[in-house]
Order: structure tokens, then sequence, then C-alpha cells
């Protein structure tokens, strides 16, 4: 059966077209590789590539309440900022919060990161938008008319070159007024409500058990419907995984294993206690599982495989 | 030959040898058996290198057999290293501190910096040594700034960031490498304590601290 003359061409030229845009493609980023790095940096500042805004999930709080603060970085597209644990290079954002005495302020919470991984560097941060979450706490005996947060940020931001941005913002929340309604403030809540979603799950919840054996830690649990697993260490001094970050598990039907053999070198603690910690990850950056594992490791970690032969 | 049916096949191939070209490009995640640590490793030889630096003079780690030399990972635009700003370690005067007290510990000590930044700014080894040696003269920067043109001691070295810190003892043993601080006020300076230690004759501790600062390209 031979085709119609106008359906040969008309193939043909489809053909030239795809091939036409992916050579393009792949020449444009042969071009942007090879470019070098002028930027202006007399003017490029951290705070150009990322807008950050603190919103609190409500408009007026009461003693003895809990509130959270959301701090929103709204990254330029191509950049990115860091996680807790920056990976190879890179630094976290840092987040201070000063107030009154009275006031509790909880740890920066730090939503699941995603994982950049280059030839020779690994690194996690996040692009897009983010927002990292501060649990505050007023205490019962808290009795002035407002709550004065002085938040202080600091922020590396990354592409191929690396700038600091920094920004110190001010909130005054007024009291409760007598006899009304909670006042919430809607912006913030959704954001907190948005992001604390995407915090990891301690391991507990998700019924995750981790523990040390021998020289390595071991995390095992249900993987739902994921059919990979990886593994991302907090930083943790003076131990660290022996394998490149991330390291990948197994899963089987529906359950998965990773095990992270350890560097273990108690000189480097800096006189803290030992700990293994990490982020076990499940499912996909847009629809993520992430479960947090901490768990101390012994001075000297009895060696049960040997034991066991 | 049915040719209708080889055409959507056509279209398919041609599509995808097209993406997995791009594909290559793109790393998948690579969840490597090797070391975590791979490059210098504390209690071995550090690795021998010999380099220009901006005023075109040959420094070799084995000029300095028998004393302790400190190695500077350095890049002219990072805001930690040689960039602008207060986190600066060489605009803030830091490293400046750190010498005068290091001349102190130790009056023998050798400060050496490295730029392995050509690939990272996509700069010729000439352009960056003209760049840093105007750097020397802004910051009154007193230790050579060795070119690592085809970042091959950044390699050898395992050097991640910008800045990070290598000592290395008089026998060619290198006893510390990560952060060059704590980054507190009035904190600790790991080089100074780990150039301190290996001056008395004592144990370098901590070995290691987690390098931060902006990232080392070496492809």
């Amino acid at each position: 059966m031979t085709l119609p003359l106008r359906t040969i061409k008309r193939t043909l030229l489809a053909i030239c077209l795809i091939a036409l845009s992916i050579s393009g493609e792949l020449l444009s980023a042969q071009e942007s590789a090879s470019e070098p790095v002028t930027d202006d940096l007399s003017t490029l500042t951290g705070n150009d590539l990322v807008k950050v805004e603190v919103h609190a999930d409500t408009l007026r709080f009461q003693p003895g309440q809990a509130l959270t603060l959301a701090v929103q970085y709204a990254i330029r597209p191509g950049w990115h900022i860091y996680w807790r644990n920056p990976g190879d290079n890179g630094m976290p954002p840092r987040v201070s919060v000063q107030a009154a005495p009275g006031v509790v302020v909880g740890e920066v919470l730090y939503p699941r990161p995603e994982i950049f991984q280059k030839k020779q560097e690994t690194s996690f941060g996040y692009q897009g938008t983010v927002c990292l979450l501060v649990p505050l706490r007023i205490t019962q005996g808290f009795a002035a008319s407002r709550l004065d947060l002085a938040i202080q940020l600091e922020w590396l931001v990354c592409k191929d070159i690396c700038l600091i941005g920094s920004e110190q913002v001010s909130l005054s929340i007024p009291a409760e007024r007598p006899q009304r309604p909670h006042a919430v403030d809607p912006t913030g809540l959704r954001l907190v409500n948005v992001w604390r979603n995407r915090m990891p799950l301690p391991a507990a919840e998700a019924r995750i058990s981790a523990a040390i054996r021998g020289d390595s830690l071991l995390v095992s649990g249900p993987a739902g419907l994921s059919k990979r697993v990886l593994f991302i260490p907090e930083l943790t001094p003076g131990v660290t995984p022996a394998r490149r970050a991330p390291v990948a598990g197994t899963v089987i039907g529906r359950r998965f294993t990773v095990e992270i053999p350890l560097d273990i070198r108690p000189e480097d603690a800096l006189d803290q206690p030992l700990r293994a910690a990490g982020l076990v990850l499940l499912g996909t950056y847009e629809r993520p599982r992430a479960i947090a594992v901490d768990v101390p490791v012994p001075h000297s970690a009895p060696d049960e495989s040997s034991s066991k032969q | 030959m049915n040719f209708k049916a080889l055409v959507p096949a056509l279209l398919i191939a041609v599509t995808a040898t097209g993406f997995g070209m791009m594909s290559s490009t793109n790393t998948a995640l690579a969840t490597s058996t090797s070391s975590a640590s791979a490059g210098a490793e504390i209690g071995k030889a550090a690795p021998a290198f010999s380099l220009m630096d901006t005023d075109g003079k040959k420094v070799s780690l084995a000029d300095f057999k028998g004393k302790t030399v400190v190695l500077e990972w350095f890049c002219p635009t990072c805001p930690y290293s040689g960039g602008r700003g207060a986190r600066s370690i060489h605009a803030s005067g830091k490293v400046g501190a750190l010498m005068t007290s290091m001349k102190k510990a130790d009056p023998d000590a050798v400060y050496l910096l490295i730029d392995s930044s050509t690939k990272k700014m996509r700069t010729t080894a000439e352009k960056l040594a003209k760049q840093d040696a105007a750097l020397k003269k802004k910051y009154g920067i007193t230790a050579p700034i060795l070119i690592d043109a085809d970042t091959g001691v950044a390699k050898a070295y395992g050097a991640k960031t910008t800045p990070h810190v290598f000592v290395i003892d008089g026998e060619g043993i290198l006893r510390y490498q990560g952060a060059f601080d704590d980054q507190k006020d009035g904190g600790t300076n790991y080089v100074l304590t780990s150039v301190t230690a290996i001056k008395k004759g004592e144990k370098v501790e901590p070995t290691y601290v987690r390098q931060y600062g902006c990232g080392v390209r070496t492809n």
C-alpha cells in the first residue's frame, strides 16, 4: 500500500520540526553553559532574587495561646535557597525571632526539600515559593497588650553564583479584646495550614522504625504506594553518612527498608550527643511523604551482625 | 510494506531519540556507593599539588615540607569568601585577624588560598588571576592565591565550598578539613585551633566540621 504524496510530505515536515526543536533545546543549553558569568554583581543582591514576607496565623493573641509564623520566600526562577542541611555546599536560611520574656520561640520548621544533584555535588533546598514555619507559645503570665516580634532573616540564594539577602521584619500583634471571637489572619492561617502539610512526619506517627545496627542506621516501614525511597541526612556533628546522599532504599511489596552506613567520629561531635537523623522521602515533591528520623548513636555501637554469626 | 504503520513508529523513534539526548544532560538521582568523604582524608597524606599564583610564581605543597600548611578555597564573587559584604571572611577582616593569631601560635605556618573558579565563572585562568590580584590589593590579602586552572586540585582534595579549609601538618598529613569557623561572634576558628594543636603536638579536635559557603564546581 503506498501513501499519498501529501501524507509523506506532512510526515517529513513533522519529523523535521521535531528534530529542529530538539536541536534548538540542546543548542541553547550548550550556549547558556558556555556564556561567561558576567552578571552585574555590583547591583544584584539576594533581596532582588527573593521576596520575603512574614505572616502570623492570628490577628490577635491571648495569654496561653500557641501561634505560628509563616516566613514565605518567593524565589526567582532558576535560583534556589537551602534546607536546614544544605548538602555539599550552601547555607541554611537564618530566621531569628526576638520577643519579650513570656514568649517561647520554637525551632524553625522546614518542609520537605528538593534534591539538587549534579555530577560531583548534591545539595538540598527549595525553588519557587517555600514557607518556613516558626511556632510560638505565649505563656499564661504574659501581660503586655501587644506582642512585638523582631524577626531577622538572612538567606543564601544561588544559581551559578550565590548572593546573600537579608531583611528585618517587625510584627506587632494586639491582645484579644474581651468577649470577642478569636481573630485569625486568613492569609497567615492559609499559609500555615498549607505548609504544615508539607512538614515531615515524626517517625512514630508514620509507624516507621529506626535503629542503629553496628555502624549503620536501619529504617523500615510502610511504603504506601511509593516505589522508591530515599534518605537525606540532617546535620549531626560526629555522625555522617558514609555513602553519598541521597541513599536509596528498597521497596518490596508495601514495605521499604533503607540502610545508611555511618561514619561515626565522636571527636567531631562538638560536645553534642551523637545522633543519626534525617528524612525518609517517599512519594514525590508535589505529593510528598517525608518522615523525620532521629535516633541516638551509642558511643561504641555494638556489632549485632557479628554477634549473630 | 505497510508505510502507514511505519510513520507513527518513525515519529516516536525520532522524538524518543531527542528526549534521550536531552535527558542525558539531566541527572538521574545518583545514589553512588562511593564514600561520602571522597577527596583528601584525615590522617592520610594530603594530595601533592603545584600551581601558579597570581604573580606567575609556581607554588608546590612540597615547598613547605616540615611546616604546617593551611589551604583555603577561595572565590572572588562568593559572599562568604572573596565577595563583598559582612559575611565575607576576607572583607570582614576575619582572615587577617586569623593570620595575626596564627603567627603567634606557629610563626612557621603557611597560609595559601586556592581558586578553582574557572569552570564556575566560565573564565580563563589568566582573567581569574587578574581578578584575584585586584582583590588581594583591595582586602590586603598577604597569602598567595593559587590558580587551580583545571580544578584538578579541588577534585583531589574534595573541596566543596568557598571557603573550605584544609590543615596539613609538617609531615604532609591532613589533620583538619571543613569549616573556617563556627560563624559566631567571638566563636571558634577551627583553623587556629588546629594549627595550635599541631604546634603543641596535641590531638586536633574536631577533625571535621561541615563546610559552608558557595559551591566549588569541578565539571
